[in-house]
This record gives structure tokens, sequence and C-alpha cells, in this order.
């Protein structure tokens, strides 16, 4: 049995991987950023501060009040995308941390005066539901794959690789590793399967990455849930190598969707001139989320594999697991391999460009660090002790990787690389939409949607058209309002017989 | 411990309100180093009071009193300033003295008239804050009502004077209630003096209790501006300009809100409230209130409007958790009473600043404000932040206090209509935020109109006192954000003073 990872040490190698991953999309912020660089990076390093403060702190007041920076920075960031996004995201994000206060509130009510561990199953509870939104829960997601799709990648890095886990983290520190949480497991297992199906049918490359974060996501859920420091250990290490690995994809991805201009993931291969470095790069971050043996995603996964209690959350694991290399196996061949002819993939490997900025500062660091962990998981030891007692079964990771490639390749083969047509809309639009049509039903002309409308004309103008009502509704005439005082000091007066 | 500094407090503004129009007579320019010198000493004094009886404070004996023409209770009027008073009269010396200062750069005609005005409400709300007397206080209630319903007509338009006559009507309503309150009290316990009301009010029959609690519920529910008496408010407080709305709204709704605290937990007693069931009413009334407050702040494309709703949405919230009577929910409520001041006050000054060139306060003419007035407008960003209850701003932790209060007591419902109250104000002050960072092109006529709504005289040659002010409040926000604790003793004082009321009845009357 592993010993559990203390306090301490827990919020101290979150410390440091946050460091290490803010330090990298400074770096790329300073090459992208046309204008007004410096109040990002300062913006980014309030954010950094915040988030310290946040893991770090263990009083809950403290705590909201560092998450609300975060939030407003992390909003204040999609600015230099459009100032639409700032107002949506904001929306959102506080909409979720005023669930998160309340539920705060409740457990300190409860005598948890500070942050730390939850004896009461159903106070955890709570506290799931009040961060579901801003981490993204399954039910909670709708809004990852909405703003991601519209936001650069830069902006998408810091939340996908940092911010989002934020709630993890704390979730960490808060459910007993032993015990862990129903809730939090099947509710990751959920994310699991849903984000792996939704990132195998998606067309758009940053809304794939979302829901491909949310299949990881639910990977971790699952790793804090399961109730075993297998698991707990495997939440922690996935949380260091997918914040690494998704801000290393996003920033790439960025800078590719930059170059050619679009989203689709069948147009990229054609538009865009891809290095052999960059193939590399991103083969070894995608390998690495997939759980590819030698790299340190097989580690935290099989960490993860060890704590799930029955053959038949095993078999539910695999397949999520499977859902992983597929869309992942997908993604590669759209934006490697195929080019009208197969034969693409071996043309572009003799571009030796290198891109000082991204490949030697960012790329490289962070091939190294998964590589190194892959191979050297104790390089951890000193914050998740006797993790190099633990042996990471080798022989049977090769086995498994190659079946799961294997399969994968087949399945995919036989469904001919899952070309799918790009929706027009996102799911939320969708279910909207279908709302529309259902009103439409009533006498009301169509419209069509983008996220856009969906915030602005139905929830935002909603929301002020029944304000309105009710306002018109009690403001009538003059001496209407003035007849509520002589009804209630009536009702005063007879209050007491009333009650 | 006898002062007379508590009687300068009230004396002062009424002087320097008399000597305007006399300096007006001799040279109009010196009218605005008299008001500057009346704001200073009004604050000086106040600074005064913390200083020389800090250790009082300290040790839990601040009471200072005083006696008017040497006649003591209960024959004569005295004046009392205990930990609660301390708070609300400093409050109010703080913020007027800066809207004073804001007042002289921004109303550009008829200052003569505005001045005597403004400082006659000064004193009037120094004078029921201090006051020990309930004749008295219904008095200086009359007296507020009668010298701020021509401020709010002051812009002399229909809508204005529409707005006063409503608000005095119900003003005038809300004084008479009390007024036959004042009445019934003194028939039956034969006194006006505050101590010896709460001493005897045990003593009269249980319907009278209840007709009289009634009765000075309406008046002051009326004057706070609690649903269903709200409907002057958002009309009167718009109507005006910003200077008084900041006034009315953020410093005058509190005057209320402490007369109201210090009716029924010294004077009456809250174990009446509790006897009658209506306590636990209030605080449904109170909630429903606060929600009605914001909703309808969503709907509002008035700016001032939206900010008058969303000041019923705040007031109803202190009410309520002041209504729970615990200790959590006082220190709540005196708190947020703090950050509201502040908030509120800033944000009406700003907003002044930020449509100086309008024709109207309508959502349409603040679109593109935030690119004229940068600075000002980041700091309105910044107090709208603060209302919603952002760190590190007061507001933020003033609202966590409150659903504490809340929810120590397990009362969801006033829990959930806080969280929804700030959740509904980031939507309509969204609304308007962007608004003001939208692109506009003006055209031809549109600049015809701005240049013809430009006031005759240059209000703003003074504009740096106006954005001074401005920023001042932005800076209160968030210095009081990072240091609440510095309010930790006179509220824990307060809060004391609330919870036993007999020391008060001792303090005054001895025993």
């Amino acid at each position: 049995m592993l010993p559990a990872v203390t306090d301490n040490n827990l919020v101290q190698i979150m410390i440091i991987t946050g460091i290490l991953v803010t330090l990298l999309t400074i770096i790329y912020a300073w090459k992208k950023l046309k204008k007004n660089k410096i109040y990002f990076v300062m913006l980014t390093i309030i954010y950094l501060v915040s988030f310290i403060i946040v893991i770090g702190t263990d009083k809950w007041i403290v705590f909201l009040g560092g998450w609300e920076f975060v939030t407003l920075t992390t909003s204040l960031m999609f600015a230099w995308d459009d100032w639409k996004l700032v107002k949506q995201y904001f929306l959102i994000q506080f909409a979720g941390s005023s669930i998160l206060l309340y539920a705060v509130l409740v457990i300190i009510n409860n005598g948890y005066a500070e942050v730390g561990i939850i004896n009461s199953t159903f106070l955890q509870n709570i506290l799931i539901v009040g961060l579901a939104t801003k981490s993204a829960l399954f039910g909670f997601h709708f809004w990852l794959p909405a703003i991601y799709a519209n936001s650069s990648g830069l902006v998408n890095a810091i939340s996908s690789g940092w911010v989002v886990k934020l709630g993890y983290i704390i979730l960490l520190k808060v459910i007993i590793p032993e015990q862990g949480n129903a809730l939090l497991f099947y509710a990751g297992i959920l994310m699991l399967i849903y984000g792996g199906v939704k990132a195998l049918l998606e067309v758009k490359l940053k809304v794939l990455m979302a829901y491909s974060t949310l299949s990881q996501l639910g990977l971790i859920a699952i790793g804090i849930g399961s109730g075993t420091v297998y698991g707990y250990y495997g939440a922690v290490l996935h949380i260091i190598i997918h914040a690494l690995t998704k801000t290393g994809f996003f920033i790439n991805l960025d800078d590719i969707i930059n170059k050619s201009g679009t989203q689709n993931i069948y147009e990229l291969a054609a538009r865009f001139n891809y290095s052999l470095f960059k193939i590399i790069t991103i083969f070894g971050f995608s390998f690495s989320l997939s759980g590819v043996v030698f790299l340190a995603g097989f580690n935290s996964k099989y960490l993860i594999k060890n704590s799930l209690p029955g053959p038949l959350l095993l078999i539910i694991f695999y397949l999520g697991g499977l859902l992983t290399f597929l869309y992942t196996l997908r993604l590669l061949y759209w934006l490697f391999i195929f080019q009208g002819k197969q034969k693409a993939f071996l043309l572009r490997l003799n571009n030796y460009k290198i891109n000082f900025s991204i490949d030697l500062f960012i790329n490289i660091p962070i091939l190294l660090i998964i590589l190194l962990l892959g191979n050297y998981p104790d390089l951890l030891n000193y914050w998740l002790p006797a993790l190099d007692s633990f042996s990471f079964p080798l022989g049977s990771g090769i086995g498994e990787t190659i079946l799961y490639l294997l399969v994968a390749y087949l399945i995919l083969e036989k469904l001919n690389w899952v070309r799918t047509k790009e929706k027009e809309y996102l799911e939320i639009d969708v279910l909207f939409n279908k709302i529309e049509v259902l009103l439409n039903k009533i006498g009301k002309a169509s419209l069509k949607f983008d996220t856009e409308k969906i915030v602005e004309h139905y929830f935002l103008r909603g929301i002020y058209k029944l304000s309105g009502k009710t306002h018109d509704f009690i403001y009538r005439s003059f001496s209407d309002q003035l007849s509520w005082i002589p009804l209630f000091l009536a009702l005063l007066l007879a209050w007491r017989y009333l009650v | 411990m006898i002062s007379i500094s508590i009687l300068l407090l009230i004396i002062i503004p009424l002087v320097v309100a008399f000597l305007i129009p006399l300096l007006d007579l001799y040279n109009k320019l010196l009218r605005r180093y008299l008001v500057i010198i009346g704001g200073v000493i009004e604050i000086s004094i106040s600074i005064y009071i913390i200083i020389s009886y800090f250790s009082d404070l300290k040790a839990g004996k601040f009471f200072l009193t005083y006696y008017l023409g040497g006649w003591g209770p209960p024959f004569g009027i005295n004046l009392v300033m205990d930990s609660v008073s301390l708070i609300f009269s400093s409050l109010i010396s703080f913020a007027l003295f800066f809207i004073i200062i804001y007042s002289i750069g921004f109303i550009g005609h008829h200052e003569g008239k505005y001045y005597v005005l403004f400082f006659l409400i000064l004193g009037a709300m120094q004078g029921a804050i201090l006051t020990g007397d309930m004749f008295n206080l219904y008095v200086f209630i009359e007296l507020l009502t009668v010298t701020s319903a021509p401020l709010v007509a002051f812009k002399r338009n229909k809508h204005a004077t529409e707005a006063a006559i409503k608000y005095m009507f119900y003003g005038v309503i809300g004084g008479l209630f009390f007024f036959v309150g004042v009445i019934l009290l003194y028939f039956n316990i034969g006194s006006l003096n505050m101590a010896q009301l709460a001493q005897h009010f045990a003593e009269i029959e249980n319907n009278m209790q209840l007709t009289i609690i009634s009765i000075f519920l309406i008046g002051l529910l009326i004057k706070i501006g609690i649903f269903p008496f709200h409907f002057w408010l958002p009309k009167a407080h718009s109507a005006c300009p910003s200077s008084l709305s900041a006034l009315l709204s953020g410093v005058l709704l509190k005057v209320y809100l402490y007369i109201f605290i210090r009716l029924f937990w010294i004077v009456i007693g809250f174990e009446f409230l509790l006897e009658f069931n209506i306590a636990s009413f209030l605080v449904y009334l109170a909630l429903v209130s606060s929600l009605f407050g914001h909703v309808f702040a969503l709907q509002a494309s008035d700016i001032k409007r939206m900010l008058a709703f969303s000041s019923i949405g705040h007031i109803g919230m202190i009410l309520a958790v002041f209504l729970l009577n615990t200790e959590t929910g006082f220190y709540g409520g005196l708190l947020h009473i703090i950050s509201h001041l502040l908030m509120k006050t800033g944000l009406f000054l700003s907003t002044g600043y930020l449509l100086q060139y309008t024709k109207s306060n309508h959502i349409d003419d603040f679109a593109g404000v935030g690119h004229q007035n940068k600075g000002i407008f980041v700091g309105f960003i910044l107090l709208t932040l603060s209302m919603i209850g952002m760190p590190p701003f007061i507001g933020f932790f003033s609202k966590w206090y409150i659903i504490m209060a809340f929810l120590k007591i397990q009362h969801h419902f006033g829990a959930i209509v806080v969280v929804l109250g700030s959740l509904s104000a980031v939507f309509y002050y969204l609304r308007f935020i962007a608004k003001g960072y939208e692109k506009i092109k003006l055209s031809a006529s549109d600049l015809k109109n701005e240049i013809y709504n430009r006031p005759i005289l240059s209000v703003f040659y003074r504009e740096k006192l106006v954005t001074t002010v401005i920023y001042i409040f932005v800076g209160m926000i968030i210095l009081t954000g990072f240091s609440f604790r510095l309010f930790e003793l006179p509220l824990q004082e307060g809060i004391k003073e609330l919870i036993n009321p007999q020391n008060y009845i001792n303090l005054i009357l001895g025993g």
C-alpha cells in the first residue's frame, strides 16, 4: 500500500506544476501577442499568485477570494480574443462562484472551519456540486466546448491546462483518499466515456480538444473518487501530466490554426506545412494522453486503473481507454497523414525547421518531462512518497499499448477514419435549437443560433423580459400602489390571528 | 459621559445652511469656501470623537450624552451617541464631506439653494441619529423629507417634479404614520424619552403594543423603501442630480435603517416582534423585496433607475439579515451598510460624471462612455465588481457574512436570495459595462444634440475635484476590502448594544 500524500507535498507539487505551466504560456503569449502583451503577462502573474493562494490556504474565505481572482483574471484574458467572450465566460464562472460560495458556507456552518478533509459524504457532495461548473463536471461542462471554440489557444491553454484543474486539486485536499466519493467517481466515468465519444465525432479542432479535456478530467475524477490511495496517486500524477501536455497541445494547435486559418481537422493537413519536430511533439503529447507505455500518461492511467473495484468498471475503463486511442489516432490521421493521398505523411518528414520559441522553450521541456516521468516515476518521490516502490509493469504495458493501437486502427479503418460532417452549431446550440423549434410550433419564426445568440438573445433577453413583465405587473396605477398601505396595516394587525 | 461635540454635529450643518443665504448677499464666491469649511468641521468633529474616546470604545464603555438646556430625562431632550450611532454618524460625516466636494465641481446652477438644502439634510440626518427623544426624531424625519423633496425636483423638468411629488407624498404618509406612533406611545407611557419608552413599553396593553408596532412598521417601511412601499424610490433617486442620488440612495436610506434598528431593538424591543410573530414575516418580506429589487433592476434601461432598484435589493437584504437577530446577522448587516454606502455613493457619483453630456440616463446614452472616460469607467467597473461581491473589495466580505448569518440558522431561502441577488447583479451591471465599451459613430444630429446638451456653464471646469472624489470612493472599497477588520471594534461594540438594549436604558436613566 502506498502511503498517502501529505497536504503540504500536494500543495508544493501543484504549485511547481502551476508555475511551470504558466511560464510556458507566458513564453507563448510574449511571442504571439502583438499589443498589450505586458498587460497579459501581468494578468497571468496575478492569476498565478491567486491560484497559489487558493491551493495553499486553509481559510475558506481566502480560498474563495483567491478563486474569484482567478475567475476575474482568466475572464479578462479572453479580452485579447473578444470582449463578448469575457462577458460570457465571466457570467458562467460567476454563476459557478455563487454556487460554490453557498456550498462553502454550508460546509463552514457544519463545523469545517478550515479547508481540509471533510468526513461527511453529504458535505463532500455539496462541495462537488459547488465546484461542478468551474471544474466542468459532467452536466455542468456545457460552457467548455462553447467557449473554447471561439477563443484562442493561448487562453485555452491556461483554462484547460490549469484553471479547470483547480477544483480537482481542492477535492484532493478534501476527500479522504481511502474513502473516495461515489458521486465524483460515477461523474468521472460518465465524463470519460461521453468526452471520448464526443471527441471522436468532432471536426473542429478546439472543440475536439475541449471534449478530450472533459474525458481526461473524467479520469482524474475517477481517481479521486475511487477511494484507494492508488487512485489518489494516479489523479495527482494525471493532473500534472495533463496540465503540461494539454498546455503544450493547445499552444501548438493555436500556432497551426493561426497559420492555416482553419479549425477543421479535414482541411488542416493540406494547409499546414508541418515540421518534423512539430509532428514528433504532437505525437508525443497525444500518446502520453492516451497512456502509451514509456510516456508519463501510462503511469497515471495505470495507477487509476488499479484503483477500480470490480470487473465491470474495469471493462468500462478499458472502453474509455480505447476511446482515447480512437480519437487520438483519428486526429493524428487527419492532421498528418491524410492529404488526399496516403504518401503525404512521408513527404512531411523532410521539413527540419525548428521554431525556436515554441519548440525550444515549450515543446522540448514538456517532451522531456513526460519522457522522464514515464520512465523514472521516482523523480516525484519527494512529493509522492514511495512511488518508486510501485513497479509499473512495462511488459504488459507494451502489450496493452499494441493491442489498443491495433484495435483502434482496425475500428478506424472500418469506420473510414470517422469522417463526420462539421456541425454548424455546438450541442448546446442544438439543444436551444430544439427548444426553439418547439416554440416555433406555437407560432414564432425560426431563428438560427450561435453561442453569442444563446447568451444574448435567449438567456439575457429572456431574463430581461421576465423582469420587465414582473415590473409591469407590480407597477400599476398610483392609487393601486397606495392601496398597499391600508392593506398592509390591516395585515399586520391581523397577523397574529392569521398565523 | 457628557459631551457637547455631539450637539455640534447637528448644529454646525444647520448654522452653515443658514449662513449660506446671508453670505450670498455679500459675495457668492465665498459660498464654496463656507461649504467646504462646514464639511471639514463636521468630519473633524467625528474624527475628534473617535480619537478622544477611543480608549472608552476599546473598553466597551463608549457612551456620550448631551442634555439640551441642561434638562435631563424625562423632562428634557437628550442627545445620545453609542457605538451604533458612532458608526452611522461618522459614516455620514465622511460620505457627505466627499459629496460636498463632488457637488462643487458638479452642480452648476442654483448652488445656493442646493447647499442650503444639502446642509439641512446633513443636520437632520445627524439629528435623527443622535437624538434620544421620539418627538425630536419625528421632527428630524420630517425635516429630512421636506428638505430632500425640493432637491429631488432640482432639475425642474416634468420627470423630476413628478418624482418629487411622489416622493413627498410617500414621505408625508410615512411621517404621518410615524407621528401617530409617537402620539400613541406618549398617551400610553407619558414620556417621549427613548430610554423611558423602552423601560415601560412592556407595560402597555397587548393590542395597543401591536397597533403601535404596526404603525411604526408601516411608517418606516415606506421610508426604507421596502416592497410594497418602494414605488417612490426609483423615481426619486433617478430624477435628481447624481450627487443627490448618491446622498439619497447611498446615505439617507441607511439613516432610516438606523432609525428602524434604534426603534425596534432599543425602544420597543425585538422580543415584541417575536411575540407577535411579525419578525419572521418581516424577514420574508424584506427578502422578497430584495428579490424584486434585483429583478426590477434587470429590466431598467435607465442606469440611475437600475442603481435605485439595486438599492432596494440591498436594503431588503440588510433589513432581513438584521431581523434574524443574531450576532453574525448584525455583523453582516452593519458591514454591508458600510460597504453599500461606499459602493452606491461611488456608483452614483461616477454615473453622474460618465453621463455628463448625455441627454438622458438611458442605456443607449451609455454607449461608448468607457472609451471617453477610461479611468472613471474602470473605477465604475471596480465599484460594480464590489457590488456583485468580488474580492478583494469590501462587498465580498459583507456578502460573505450575510450569507453566513442566514446559513447559521439554516435559513436557506435567505441565503439563496442573497446569492441570486448578486448573480442577477452581474447581469444588469454587465449590460451597462458592455454598452459602455461599445464603439459608437456619432451622426451629425447626435453631435448637435450632444453640443446642445452641454451645460451652458462649464460644469466641469472643476473636473479634477469630481474625478478625485470618485477615485477616493473606488480606493475606499479596495482599502476597506483589505482591512475590513478595522471596523471590528465599533461593530462588535454596536452588536453588544443591540443584543443587550437594557444597557442603553441604564446609561440614560441610571440603575
